[in-house]
């Protein structure tokens, strides 16, 4: 083990010797290559798929599940409007899926995932979805996809912006939030405040009870604010500082299943997020030192179940990051991540620790212009195991110039069992096992042209996961995880963009379809058997969506569609959920005078009135409608910099 | 130009693709079902998950029906099917999460009503006209009346009422602790409809019947202690208890071995010998036979498998053994003949706890 303690040390030395030696000349820097963020710069073999804005602009809501679920064709289980939601990319589970703030994965350490509902969308300025594997860049357990929010780099200019977004609709709907962002030549900030709430107590028809009544969604709204302030300072041309404070309370109560006549169940969570970060531009390399600390709070109560938890959470993360331009060709990267997590629950029988210090090493190598490879490797150790080393290696290049690309991944995932999965009473199991994962990708994609030809990509996957951890129900109304000897996930996912465009006339198409097989290969017991060959609970097989736009004349309509396929809800796949598509639109009118920007806009939210479900007996709102208004107000200074 | 009608002609075509594909199946809502002999099994499903069902064995035909309530009703059972009586033709589904009891003609299947106003209903029991729901969160006993299917009245008992004996006008009821501990059998005069006291026994009852002798008996599950984990220094053991329903005394006493919680008491039709689960995690066990006058526990079980439900057919002493093998999948029905010999299995529906005779 010390061995390769000393590898990666011995490796990181000769990376900094070779940049302060070799070239001490100034030669152009890779702009893109610096500001990149790792994730992405070290995913080349991975399909990037930018969430714009007209995707946000059709989504129903402004959280992060919302949003994923109207633009991108992975499948987010969402228990109820406002309802904790959370995402299963290419047949995974939401361990298996990353979201990453300011480079922190937001993965909850005592649950290994993240509630979409908690993150709203509108705190940062970019959102990408890495689709497939990234494990030794984005965290071990990374293997279905990995969502980054990132901020747009500060400017420094001296000038002013104000954004204000108000939005009203169905079911006590209302969402407002101020954006104000200000700097000049030293300092940039940016502030976002928000509140949003919701009744949600729609009607449906309960299938469920004798006469099939029409009835009222009851205990189903739920309260969210915060603010968000984030600060960049420019100290010189080379010292660059950045802080960011994320607070946010979000209160909702817990509907009841339709089977059940009513709840009374309700969940707050309350978090804090501080980060810290400061980048040094050297001449041919740049250093990364940031920290942040993670406060998050969970409180869930039922009085009528009379069962309540309490949750805390504190973690400490911090990475250091070293990148080096060994040339135009070669871009290197490396540096270590530290985590300390604690996490207080009643329901530990003591509170528990996660200590992990990671290792990193990352290759960016473009031999020939247009082909870019890929080797990452990551290191692991913790206070509880230590993991293997993990490795990935990708690659994208042109096949035929302006006309055809292609791209690939393979790469191992390695995913040690969260605390709940482990202390959890009743039901957490000491004995389970770490996930042990290998991922591949191969996939073309249609470069954009001049033609007005639709950008097409098309990837194949395939994963196999050994002791992949399953909650399953179990007696006493108690839920358990344990492991299934192996996991197979195959599957093919496809992306199409278009846009055309005559006289004042825009239009724009996405399409996203992906098939998943994702079932038990390998079996430990008897009767487990049965499953094998099954495909696993809540992944549909397939998932399409589209969103058509069309822009003039400062007015636009969006239409959006999506088709959810057959989840299985039992292992044996015995019953399932019928599929479902459900459509939006969105009219927007743009007013602009002089620096002021107005936005009107009208939703309509299931606009077939499909009755649905996502997850069994958990009720859906028919045809809603909301009205909303944007107001922007640019001030620039009268005086250049 | 072209291109762009193409695309406006495939674009308005992708909805009516999509729905085409999922076009429902309305199928007709009440097709009653001759159920007058054969065994229901009762699956409780998953929690949370509503998957609830009652499967049918006709011991006319052999056939079996899957889902035999929303088969014939139109509509599921719910959440968390917990158990199922038989009075008076009429067969009164217990349905725990769902705070509710279906009544059903327990010879076809067709429901008759739907009992609400429950919070965490477990068990019924009937005399006459009356009938008698156990009630987990509000620890007490409901009265219904059986002419109007309304609720009359409601009596307090101990913590977490399970199952129910009525005798000469005295209800027993095995207080099993619900979310803590009890370690009583509450008694309850049917006349005056009041408590009138308990009979200490081991802790946690969870099941009674009466013998040829007009005795009954008690079984305790112990506990599994607060690490919820049977096997360990905090476990508590089973017990067995027999007691006099004329005088309320306790008249026998067993004790299992230590980590042993014991569940599901049944007695076979003649009355004379006692059959019950014993396992470590408190919810599945071994068959274990117990003649009535027997004067020492059970050391090897009957039927070496563990079982989560246990029936014992009361014409032909045959066994039945509901097995699970996840909460997610449908589970599994052992029959043996009287000897205890494997006869034949049948998948029913996520997680059988019970057998009702018919």
């Amino acid at each position: 083990m010390k061995l390769k303690f000393g590898f990666f040390f011995i490796f990181l030395i000769i990376i900094i010797n070779t940049a302060k030696c070799q070239f001490a000349d100034t030669v152009l820097l890779h702009t893109i290559n610096i500001s990149e963020i790792r994730s992405l710069l070290f995913s080349k073999g991975n399909h990037h798929l930018q969430i714009d804005s007209s995707t946000i602009a059709s989504s129903p809501g402004n959280n992060l599940a919302e949003v994923l679920s109207t633009g991108t064709s992975i499948f987010i289980k969402a228990y109820s409007p406002g309802g904790s939601a959370t995402i299963s990319a290419r047949g995974t589970e939401a361990r298996h899926n990353a979201v990453l703030w300011n480079g922190f994965n937001l993965n909850s350490p005592s649950l290994g995932l993240c509630d979409l509902s908690l993150i709203p969308t509108f705190i940062s300025d970019q959102i990408t979805l890495i689709e497939g594997g990234s494990g030794p860049v984005n965290g071990n357990a990374a293997l279905g996809s990995t969502v980054v929010l990132e901020n747009d780099l500060p400017s420094f200019k001296k000038n002013t912006n104000i954004g204000l977004n108000l939005e009203t609709g169905c079911f006590g709907n209302f969402h407002g939030s101020i954006k104000f962002k200000t700097g000049n030549k030293f300092i940039e900030s940016k502030t976002v405040l928000f509140y949003e709430r919701a009744e949600n107590n729609f009607e449906f028809v309960n299938s469920t009870i004798r006469d099939q009544p029409t009835v009222k969604e009851q205990n189903a709204s739920f309260k969210n604010y915060g603010l968000l302030q984030n600060l960049d300072f420019k100290i010189n041309p080379s010292n660059f500082l950045n802080i960011a404070i994320w607070y946010q309370t979000y209160f909702r109560e817990l509907p009841p299943l339709m089977t059940s006549t009513s709840s009374a169940a309700i969940q707050r969570d309350s978090l804090l997020r501080l980060s810290g970060g400061y980048k040094l531009l050297l001449k041919k390399s740049v250093l990364k030192i940031k920290a942040a600390y993670f406060k998050e709070y969970q409180f869930y109560n039922d009085t009528k179940l009379n069962s309540h938890y309490e949750y805390l959470t504190n973690s400490v993360l911090s990475e250091l990051e070293y990148r080096v331009f060994i040339s135009n060709k070669i871009t290197l990267n490396s540096g270590l991540t530290y985590i300390n997590s604690e996490a207080a629950f009643d329901e530990y029988k003591t509170s528990q620790k996660r200590v992990s210090t990671s290792f990193f090493a990352e290759i960016l190598y473009e031999p020939i212009e247009q082909w870019k490879f890929n080797l990452n490797f990551r290191k692991e150790f913790t206070n509880v195991e230590n993991p293997p080393f993990i490795p990935s290696f990708g690659f994208e290049g042109v096949i035929i110039k302006n006309t055809l690309n292609a791209f690939g991944n393979i790469g191992r995932h390695y995913n040690l069992p969260s605390m709940n999965d482990l202390f959890w009473r009743p039901g957490g199991n000491e004995n389970l096992l770490p996930e042990d994962a290998w991922g591949e990708e191969i996939g073309i994609s249609s470069a954009a042209g001049k033609n007005q030809l639709p950008v097409i990509s098309f990837a194949l996957f395939n994963s196999n996961v050994k002791n992949w951890i399953k909650w399953q129900p179990g007696a006493g109304g108690f839920y358990s995880p344990d492991n299934l000897r192996e996991v197979h996930i195959s599957g093919f996912e496809t992306n199409v963009s278009y846009t055309h465009k005559i006289k004042i006339v825009n239009f724009n198409l996405a399409l996203h379809y992906t098939f998943v097989n994702s079932a038990i290969s390998k079996s430990y017991t008897a009767f487990e058997t049965v499953t094998v060959g099954k495909q696993l609970i809540y992944v549909p097989q397939n998932i399409f969506n589209g969103i058509f736009n069309i822009h003039w004349n400062g007015y636009s309509l969006n239409y959006n569609q999506t088709f959810t396929g057959k989840r299985f809800t039992t292992s044996d796949n015995s019953s399932s959920l019928d599929p479902y598509q459900v459509s939006n639109s969105t009219l927007e009118k743009v007013i602009t005078f002089n620096t002021f920007n107005f936005r009107l806009n009208f939703k309509v939210m299931n606009l077939f009135n499909t009755s649905y479900q996502v997850i069994a007996y958990r009720p859906m709102p028919g045809r809603w409608y909301s009205v909303g208004l944007k107001f922007d107000l640019k001030i620039k200074s009268q005086h250049k910099n | 130009m072209k291109k762009l009608k193409i695309i406006f002609v495939t674009l308005s075509l992708l909805p009516f693709i999509f729905m085409s594909a999922c076009k429902k199946d309305e199928s007709a809502k009440t097709t009653p079902a001759n159920t007058s002999n054969g065994i229901f099994v009762i699956n409780e499903g998953a929690f949370g998950a509503a998957n609830g069902s009652v499967t049918y064995i006709s011991l006319n035909s052999g056939v079996v029906t899957e889902n035999l309530f929303e088969t014939v009703n139109g509509f599921p059972l719910g959440d968390i099917v917990q158990s199922m009586t038989i009075h008076n033709n009429k067969g009164y589904i217990i349905v725990n999460n769902s705070q509710k009891v279906e009544v059903v003609n327990s010879n076809d299947f067709t429901g008759i009503q739907t009992i609400g106003g429950l919070q965490g209903p477990r068990f019924f029991v009937a005399n006459g006209t009356k009938g008698y729901i156990s009630d987990w969160f509000s620890n007490s006993i409901a009265v219904v009346d059986l002419n109007t299917n309304a609720i009359t009245n409601n009596i307090a008992v101990g913590n977490g009422p399970e199952q129910m004996k009525i005798v000469n006008n005295a209800l027993f009821v095995t207080n099993v602790g619900g979310f803590g501990n009890d370690s009583t059998v509450s008694i309850i005069n049917l006349l005056t409809e009041t408590n009138i006291g308990t009979v200490q026994v081991g802790i946690n009852p969870n099941s009674i019947q009466k013998d040829i002798n007009g005795k009954l008996w008690v079984l305790c599950g112990g506990s599994t202690g607060p690490d919820y984990i049977g096997g360990t220094a905090d476990d508590i053991q089973g017990s067995l208890w027999q007691i006099n329903p004329a005088t309320f005394q306790v008249e026998q006493q067993f004790t299992m071995a230590f980590s042993s919680h014991p569940l599901k008491l049944q007695i076979n039709g003649t009355g004379d010998e006692l059959f019950y689960l014993s396992g470590m995690d408190g919810y599945t066990g071994k068959v274990m036979k117990f003649p009535v006058n027997a004067s020492t526990l059970p050391i090897q079980p009957s039927i070496n498998k563990d079982f989560y439900g246990l029936g014992i057919d009361p014409l032909t002493g045959g066994i039945l053994g509901a097995y699970v093998p996840g909460f997610s999948q449908n589970g599994f029905v052992f029959r043996y003949n009287s000897t205890a010999i494997l006869m034949d299995s049948i998948m029913v529906g996520v997680a059988p706890n019970s057998f009702v005779f018919n």
